[in-house]
């Protein structure tokens, strides 16, 4: 029995071990190759291209290191993503889609070492706006919320009201909102509080509603105040579904952004993105889209931390 | 010196037209530093009871006085343990006493409240859990930092609804001794009302028993419980006239089921 066991996990080791392989074989076919074929005008992206594979590598291994036994995840990520990456060589190597519309590594990297400032600047923009706007509506949306979820009289009124504005798409107001207010920034401000307000009052309000009322007797028999229970037990008590509410809102508060400044900016990742679509400079376009999504991990993998500090309590050991 | 007096106290819900009476004209004081217990059948209205008394629920008639005031609504004097939900499952188990402890004594300074929150930690035997959240305490656990809770913050009297009634037999006995324990320690007693659906339980810890009957809810019957402090479990269960009051208590319940069954089966009869 013993000897049976013994051999499994051996078993189950080579398994492991041979993801892992794959994975870095892989890696180092994509290396070899980007790094025999000629560069030509793109030299630059070649080296770039060459570079993240580097990182790619060296993550790969810090990540395994980390894991602690628990290969599974990483590898199934890094396989996914050396796949995508293999596919893109092979489709764009051989011109299977034309390569205007898909162009090959080496042209999309090569867009990052000449747009390297405006696409930082626009990054920096979008955030600084996306996160500004996005603030706003949780220091609006989540007082409201609560008070709304806790006393009947304003919830009544104010329920129909969330219900009749909140599915209106918050890009709607963007011709108003540049048209009436004073300056791109505040009507993307404006548009951005839209979209991410909605979704975290009505966590908010339904998050209260979910709170065991057991446990809001218990808080009143310690005689507090409405404030303090507002503060001290409805917002952490309705903080898993404000959480709930706040990713939506996030989400719906980018991609408000990203239209945005599709139509009426003159910076950002989303003008970039577009103006280089109506030059038909799909390179950039695709460079721009590798951008934004590497944005959106930074801004989930931080949210994603808060929340798993805020909720803490409800893990269970 | 605070007794509890409830006056003439009837509760009445409407639902659809249909006017349902959980409790009828309940009268009963405790004098001060009485430990009285509510036993009877689930329905009997006794949560409900110690709602209106806590001021968690308004009674449709009557009026409950604690001390020589009247009672409108919760507050810091009248502490509560219920069954369960009595902690913040977000507040560790350190955090849910200083929230408790500073809000219910509004001139200590921190340390002194920290040196409270944690001496009571103590006292339930949780010192090496003070960081731990609720969630990841065992039943027996929780309960006894409900306890520390309300003693911790020093309500003129104990209202407890069915606190141990979720934990096994042996978590129970260990947390009605800490309850004996902590009841009897200081000078004086805080007057108390304790829910049970445990004849055992009523008897060990009470001075008198109150039975109550369902549909309405009603007091049956009111038994003294005249045992000398400190009770010994083990002495107790031996004596002659704790086995005839046990039984005499059981033989009332007992009763009360055998008409709500006969009532069951002629309503089902009545329905086939």
């Amino acid at each position: 029995m013993i000897y049976k066991k013994e051999n499994l996990s051996g078993n189950l080791k080579i398994k492991l071990n041979l993801q892992s392989l794959i994975v870095i074989i892989i890696f180092l076919a994509l290396l070899t190759v980007t790094w025999i074929k000629p560069g030509g005008e793109f030299e630059n992206g070649k080296l770039l291209f060459i570079g993240l594979i580097l990182i790619l590598m060296t993550l790969f291994a810090l990540e395994l290191f980390r894991s602690k036994g628990k290969y599974e995840k990483v590898n199934d990520i890094f396989l996914l993503v050396g796949l995508v990456l293999v596919l893109w060589e092979v489709v764009s190597r051989f011109s299977i889609i034309d390569p205007n519309l898909l162009p090959s590594s080496e042209k999309v990297f090569s867009v990052y070492a000449r747009d390297y400032e405006l696409i930082i600047t626009g990054v920096f923009s979008s955030l600084f706006l996306l996160l500004t706007g996005y603030l706003l509506a949780i220091t609006a949306a989540i007082p409201l919320g609560l008070i709304m979820g806790w006393k009947m009289r304003l919830y009544n009124v104010a329920y129909p009201t969330a219900k009749a504005l909140g599915p209106i798409p918050p890009t709607i107001y963007i011709p108003y909102a540049i048209a009436l207010l004073p300056s791109f920034f505040v009507s993307s401000l404006f548009v951005i509080f839209i979209g991410a307000f909605w979704p975290i009052l009505m966590g908010g309000v339904v998050g209260v509603f979910n709170i065991d009322y057991r446990l809001i007797n218990s808080a009143r028999t310690l005689g507090l105040s409405d404030r303090t229970i507002i503060w001290k037990v409805l917002l952490p008590g309705a903080l898993p579904s404000i959480f709930q509410g706040a990713l939506m809102g996030l989400i719906v508060s980018f991609i408000t952004l990203m239209i945005a400044e599709i139509i009426g900016s003159r910076s950002g990742l989303g003008w970039y993105l577009q103006s280089q679509g109506q030059f038909a400079n799909y390179g950039a376009v695709l460079a721009g889209m590798i951008v934004i999504s590497l944005v959106v991990i930074a801004v989930t993998t931080v949210f994603d931390q808060v929340q798993n500090y805020a909720l803490r309590w409800q893990r269970l050991n | 010196m605070t007794k509890i007096e409830i006056n003439n106290v009837s509760m009445h819900y409407e639902i659809d037209n249909h006017n349902l009476s959980t409790l009828e004209n309940i009268n009963l004081n405790l004098e001060d530093g009485e430990f009285v217990s509510i036993i009877g059948p689930s329905g009997c209205g006794k949560s409900t009871l110690i709602d209106i008394i806590a001021g968690l629920k308004k009674p449709s008639k009557g009026e409950v006085k604690v001390g020589d005031e009247k009672v409108y609504g919760p507050g810091p004097d009248l502490g509560v343990v219920f069954q369960d939900y009595s902690l913040f499952p977000w507040m560790t188990s350190f955090e849910n006493l200083y929230f408790a402890i500073e809000h219910t004594n509004k001139n200590s300074s921190k340390e002194e409240m920290s040196a409270k929150a944690k001496k009571y930690l103590e006292i339930v035997g949780l010192s090496n859990f003070a960081s731990k959240f609720p969630n990841t305490l065992s039943g027996g656990m929780r309960q006894r930092l409900a306890i520390a809770r309300m003693f911790a913050t020093n309500p003129k009297v104990f209202l407890m609804d069915e606190p141990f009634g979720a934990l096994d037999a042996l978590n129970r006995v260990h947390m009605q001794d800490l309850l004996l324990y902590l009841w009897s320690r200081g000078n004086s007693r805080e007057t108390t009302l304790y829910v049970t659906h445990d004849v055992d339980e009523a008897i060990l810890l009470s001075d008198k028993i109150v039975i109550m009957t369902p549909s309405p809810g009603k007091i049956k019957d009111i038994i003294e419980v005249e045992f000398e402090r400190p009770r010994c479990r083990s002495n107790l269960v031996k004596c002659a006239e704790y086995i005839r009051l046990r039984s005499d208590l059981l033989s009332i319940l007992n009763e009360e089921m055998l008409d709500a069954l006969s009532l069951q089966k002629k309503h089902m009869r009545d329905l086939v």
